[in-house]
């Protein structure tokens, strides 16, 4: 477990506003949410096998705003495959593979801060929203 | 460089401070450029970097002028028999009919003002050797960057950091609406693989404020651990301090005034209420909801009504709209039921979600009958604050969880599980 600020400047992401830097970004297994992204355990997925660069990966990037979520390994490499189809509902952005011993980090550059997501395989998807029909929810 | 070195007395946070804070008020700044001063920097900086002395600088009163600039400048110098010449003519021909589009007191300035810096720098490009009109790259690598950032413990010192990244946050909103201006004319030349590359050829300049950070780095690089501010560095920092907006070529630069007008919220982001939040001397303007790219009718006069507001497709600059109105007002003003009780929101203590039906005369704001959802988000903004959001879901949810839960595609009892959100 590491604690927000050492998550953040390995990101390259720098110090948040009114978030504790000092606090212990707890590594999860279960389900997670962060802003517009959430993480689902799918242990019953094929692993990702594509591996994270130490720079870490974008897995959305906004388009008003500054909202953008990226993907970071810690303590090993984690794996992650993006979907650019979105899968079955349009929604999936890919399937994240965290090995034994790793972890990895979901880190939002303005006040989302971070999650810890330890070992295991996840679904990354993003949230949508219904104007006569669904769409992904834009920003 | 605009700040003297630190004395040896200080600690490092305060020397941070002290650098950043000179170069805030530079990019805060509003003053019309000293033309000649700024001329005469941006010659050093090409020489510093083993280039000739720019023969042609023209100067245009906007980014967007800029762009447009810099767009017939380097058409002007390419061979037309080439790729990449045919590809500019295209691309300034859409260019200029976009522009048409602009209200006519901005377009028509910007033509004005491009055209006459054009036909003053004619002898001059008559003249121009083979290489003008390619692109330069004047700036410090990336990786030099960051290593400095890193020496220099820049990324500790929280309050230093945060001043950089409004800094940063402020020419991506203005580099932002630029793309908005660019993407209409990119779409109809090119194949979608080939959009994010020449996009970045063509919003190529950059401002006082994207390098305002790495000009900081260097300063502090100086200042704390001794490492000399190389020439190339220094000279572009005098440069960049002395400009707007700047698209560095070979043989020639593109040079943009100051804005005369700037509007701040109190974390440093780009905001205001009721008017653009920054003008510049053409009449372009861009409009900010606390650091929010928005149209700029959103925060003229009375703002979006209830209407605009449901059928704004974006949902950040929707959130923006509806905050400006409040969402309480909103809540009201739409008369908005709500539906069930409030629901604890799973991984948000403290949170709830709540579920509001469409008043009657909104019901055929979409195609198919629709719900709205409240939500607030589980971490503060830099202000503090809870951003509150309303998303809208299909009408037969039943309750605020199983319309959460639908707006990631998830079950209810799934959503529900949720161990932690921030």
């Amino acid at each position: 477990m590491a604690i927000l600020r050492t998550v953040l400047d390995r990101a390259g992401v720098g110090a948040l506003g009114v978030l504790d830097s000092e606090i212990d970004v707890p590594v999860l297994t279960g389900a997670q949410r962060q802003g517009d992204v959430i993480v689902l355990s799918r242990p019953q997925l094929a692993p990702a096998t594509t591996p994270l660069p130490a720079s870490g990966v974008q897995v959305v990037r906004a388009e008003a705003s500054s909202n953008t979520h990226t993907l970071h390994s810690w303590d090993g490499t984690c794996f992650f495959d993006a979907d650019p189809t979105g899968g079955d509902a349009g929604l999936t952005l890919g399937t994240l593979t965290v090995p034994d011993g790793a972890s990895a980090y979901l880190v939002h550059t303005e006040e989302h801060g971070a999650n810890g997501i330890g070992p295991g395989t996840y679904e990354l998807r993003r949230q949508r929203e219904f104007a006569g029909e669904w769409r992904r929810v834009a920003d | 460089m605009p700040v003297d070195g630190a004395s040896g007395a200080e600690r490092p946070a305060q020397t941070a401070e002290r650098v950043v804070g000179a170069w805030r008020l530079i990019a805060e700044s509003t003053q019309r450029c000293d033309r000649r001063a700024a001329e005469r920097a941006v010659r050093r900086a090409y020489v510093a970097v083993g280039l000739p002395e720019p023969g042609v600088l023209v100067w245009m009163d906007s980014p967007l002028g800029g762009l447009v600039a810099d767009l017939a400048l380097r058409y002007r110098l390419a061979d037309r028999s080439t790729e990449e010449g045919e590809l500019l003519r295209r691309l300034l021909a859409e260019f200029s009919a976009r522009l048409r589009e602009r209200p006519a007191g901005v377009a028509a300035r910007i033509r004005a003002d491009c055209l006459g810096g054009l036909r003053a720098a004619e002898p001059r490009l008559r003249v121009a050797a083979a290489t003008a009109g390619e692109r330069v790259s004047l700036l410090p690598r990336g990786d030099e960057r960051s290593e400095l950032a890193r020496r220099t413990g820049l990324s500790k010192s929280p309050e230093a950091s945060r001043a950089l990244r409004a800094l940063r946050f402020w020419d991506a909103q203005v580099s932002r609406r630029l793309g908005r201006q660019m993407r209409g004319p990119l779409e109809r030349l090119l194949a979608q693989e080939d959009r994010g590359q020449l996009f970045d050829q063509v919003v190529a300049g950059f401002s006082t404020w994207t390098v305002a950070h790495v000009l900081v780095g260097s300063q502090l690089a100086r200042d704390r651990i001794g490492t000399p501010v190389p020439a190339a560095t220094a000279a572009l920092g005098d440069a960049v301090a002395a400009l707007g907006w700047w698209w560095p070529l070979h043989g020639a630069s593109v040079l943009v005034d100051r804005p005369t007008a700037l509007h701040l919220d109190r974390d440093q982001r780009l905001h205001r209420a009721d008017g653009p939040a920054v003008t510049w001397a053409d009449g372009w303007t861009t409009s900010s909801w606390h650091g929010t790219t928005v149209p700029d009718d959103l925060v003229a006069g009375a703002g979006w009504d209830l209407g605009r507001i449901l059928t704004e497709p974006n949902a950040e600059v929707r959130r923006c709209a509806i905050e400006r109105m409040g969402w309480a007002r909103f809540v009201t003003a739409a008369g908005m039921a709500q539906v069930g009780a409030d629901h604890p929101d799973p991984g948000n203590p403290g949170k709830v979600l709540r579920l509001y039906d469409l008043p009657e005369r909104l019901r055929d704001l979409y195609p198919q009958p629709a719900r709205v959802l409240l939500v607030v988000n589980a971490s503060p903004d830099r202000d503090g604050t809870r951003r509150a959001f309303g998303l809208p879901v299909p009408a037969d949810v039943p309750d605020a969880l199983s319309a959460a839960a639908a707006t990631f595609g998830v079950s209810a009892a799934e959503y529900a599980s949720l161990d932690r959100a921030t």
